[in-house]
């Protein structure tokens, strides 16, 4: 239909298979949170620190390099998955907790707040498509910041090890990719489940942050009070540190104080906070509130 | 009937120029239709798709009603529809009834927002159920409520549900554009949407609607809070997308005027129920006409002789008469009486019964 003619035709081309409505989602999101400048500025910044460690393997590496230095190879540390975890994971960690405190708790209250779910959910699309589509935002994001270099960097590191360390440490690319991941889901759901709740995206933010520091300091209450298991069965991150201890076969002396919980209950703990906000996120997105 | 007619004197003597002239110049009007009609065969076997499975399943979907309400429930704490069975098959079809009637909660449950208590509705032939993506891509909604995506410009917004409801990246961005010229917005179209009045939020919210040419359009309220002239264009939008032949129409409104002008048929309801189901034009035809006359002299007598020549006489007010005519009484008979009488007749006018009429007749029959 030409512009000029302005007239009403129906339409009757090909449609896009139903899976690729999650990543119009998807798309439209990246682009918007691309829209902020403080966003892009702290996405470059968070390269900046695998660019270091890049570099830092390259100079453990070369030897010319470190004996102008006066450092032979055996003053330094060994690289295994201790070393990724203290020098690569624990960062990355926290780079991601701003990164989905930066975003997610801004992601579902807009669409909320104007009314846009009926003209989402009127659109083949359900409520699972459209928490998947924005969900992935974070996780794309989240991976570029995390796992991703985290790979590079264990490529790099095996390339110039040589020997069979690549098969000694084949924990360490799982481990990167199982620990950035879950905490980048788990903390997305419960952000966008905050998001769901708190329509203005300043209070959100703030109530987001409130909510991980209060099960920190709850987990630390009750540690103080009761001791034992259930102090950490609220923390967030006390599930986090055992899962990526267990994953990296980290030596735990050397990574101070981890707690001591069995890392099965730790994934439960991810799944059940998970789960939890799943089914916040479902009962709230909703096409029309009922008004009793 | 006659009474009903009197009490809504008023109203159905400002009907509109557009039902005067059908009624005088049936012959046209159906001709009209007809014509309609044969485009609209056209159009339709334009958008068929080429392939034999698809066009069996569009045919069937042609043939089938465009809504099918099976004893149809839905209960939120209390019943808000109630038993509700009805084919319809029209072009244009109305949801009229008054505020708190079920027409939102009937418009979200066939867009599987709500899932029925008991009973079924099917759409176009195909049973609706929570996962039945077909539908969903057959259809557009406008929400009565404002609705849209902050932080995006009026052809982005259009252009990614557009994209949502399966149009590929290219094709959504030149109909957005195509679409926002043809509700009119064309020059606003780069602007972000949250600066739109609420009369270019109602057509932006109708371009994302039509955006990806929907066999079925969902329209809720969709003049609401528009001035007149922006009202005026919105119905005549509708009633563009309508004769295209393309798409049918669920419109839902109170507002009378709004329904008559667009829709060919209308379903009322009455708190949850249905109070009537009638195909518009048949309505009217079936129902008898009646004279609306003004005239100067001897009301009473005239009044009297009239009620002597059989017909049924209400006065709505001062020099106003309303008159049914029985068969066989001739309008030169009324001019006869009248001169006999000294009377002038001033004005004399046929009319029949508005959707008021019908409206109002629904509700008191309930």
């Amino acid at each position: 239909m030409a512009i000029f003619l302005k007239a009403y035709q129906g339409y009757s081309g090909p449609l896009s298979p139903p899976m690729s409505r999650t990543l119009v989602i998807f798309r439209y999101a990246l682009a918007d949170v691309f829209q902020s400048r403080l966003f892009v500025a702290f996405f470059f910044i968070s390269l900046l620190l695998p660019l270091f460690l890049m570099c830092a393997i390259y100079v453990y590496h070369n030897l010319e390099l470190l004996l102008q230095f006066d450092v032979t190879p055996e003053d330094l540390t060994t690289i295994n998955g201790t070393a990724f975890t203290i020098a690569m994971q624990i960062p990355q960690n926290s780079l991601l907790f701003l990164m989905v405190l930066g975003i997610g708790p801004t992601m579902i209250s807009p669409d909320l707040r104007n009314n846009a779910m009926p003209l989402y959910l009127s659109r083949p699309i359900n409520t699972a498509s459209y928490i998947s589509g924005k969900l992935l935002v974070l996780i794309f994001l989240g991976s570029l910041i995390s796992w991703v270099p985290g790979l590079l960097l264990f490529f790099l590191q095996a390339y110039l090890a040589g020997g069979g360390w690549l098969g000694d440490n084949l924990q360490i690319p799982v481990a990167s990719i199982l620990t950035s991941l879950s905490w980048i889901i788990c903390l997305s759901l419960v952000a966008f489940a905050v998001s769901a709740f708190v329509k203005l995206k300043s209070v959100a933010r703030m109530t987001f942050f409130g909510i991980i520091l209060l099960l920190s300091v709850t987990g630390a209450v009750i540690e103080d009070v009761f001791g034992g298991l259930g102090a950490y069965v609220v923390n967030l991150y006390a599930g986090l540190e055992v899962l990526m201890t267990y994953l990296y076969n980290a030596d735990s002396d050397l990574l101070g104080f981890v707690p001591q919980m069995d890392v099965g209950i730790a994934v439960l703990q991810f799944l059940t906070f998970s789960l939890l906000a799943l089914l916040v996120l479902t009962w709230r997105i909703r096409a029309f509130q009922v008004v009793a | 009937m006659t009474a009903d007619i009197i009490s809504n004197e008023d109203k159905s003597a400002a009907a509109s120029d557009e039902d005067a002239a059908d009624s005088l110049h049936p012959e046209e009007t159906d001709a009209q239709n007809k014509g309609n009609e044969s485009e609209s065969k056209e159009n339709v076997a334009r958008t068929q798709p080429s392939v034999s499975d698809e066009s069996a399943q569009e045919r069937d979907h042609q043939s089938a009603p465009v809504i099918e309400l099976d004893d149809l429930c839905v209960n939120f704490d209390k019943p808000v529809l109630d038993h509700l069975s009805a084919e319809m098959h029209g072009h244009c079809i109305g949801l009229l009834g008054p505020n708190g009637a079920g027409k939102t909660t009937l418009l979200n449950t066939l867009l599987g927002f709500n899932q029925p208590s008991s009973g079924k509705a099917a759409i176009l032939g195909h049973e609706l159920d929570s996962g039945n993506q077909w539908v969903r891509s057959m259809v557009g909604f406008m929400p009565e409520r404002d609705s849209f995506i902050t932080g995006m410009t009026g052809i982005r917004f259009v252009r990614m549900m557009a994209e949502l409801s399966g149009l590929s990246p290219k094709v959504a961005l030149e109909r957005a554009h195509e679409v926002f010229f043809y509700v009119g917005l064309g020059e606003a179209r780069y602007r972000n949407i949250e600066s739109y009045s609420l009369g270019m939020k109602q057509l932006a919210k109708l371009a994302q609607a039509i955006v990806h040419g929907p066999k079925l359009l969902f329209l809720d309220e969709p003049t609401n809070g528009l001035d007149p002239p922006a009202r005026a264009r919105m119905l005549q939008l509708i009633r563009e997308i309508r004769d295209s032949g393309d798409t049918h129409i669920v419109v839902a409104s109170h507002l009378l005027q709004d329904i008559e002008s667009c829709c060919d048929e209308v379903l009322v309801l009455k708190d949850g129920r249905i109070a009537k189901y009638c195909n518009l034009e048949e309505e009217r035809r079936s129902n008898r006409q009646f004279l609306l006359m003004q005239i100067r002299g001897n009301e009473e007598d005239f009044v009297e002789g009239l009620r002597n020549l059989g017909c049924e006489v209400a006065l709505p007010n001062r020099r106003r008469i309303k008159a049914i005519i029985p068969d066989g009484v001739e309008i030169n008979q009324l001019y006869a009486l009248a001169e006999q009488l000294s009377v002038q007749i001033r004005n004399l006018d046929y009319k029949r019964d508005s959707l008021e009429d019908i409206f109002l007749r629904a509700m008191d029959e309930d």
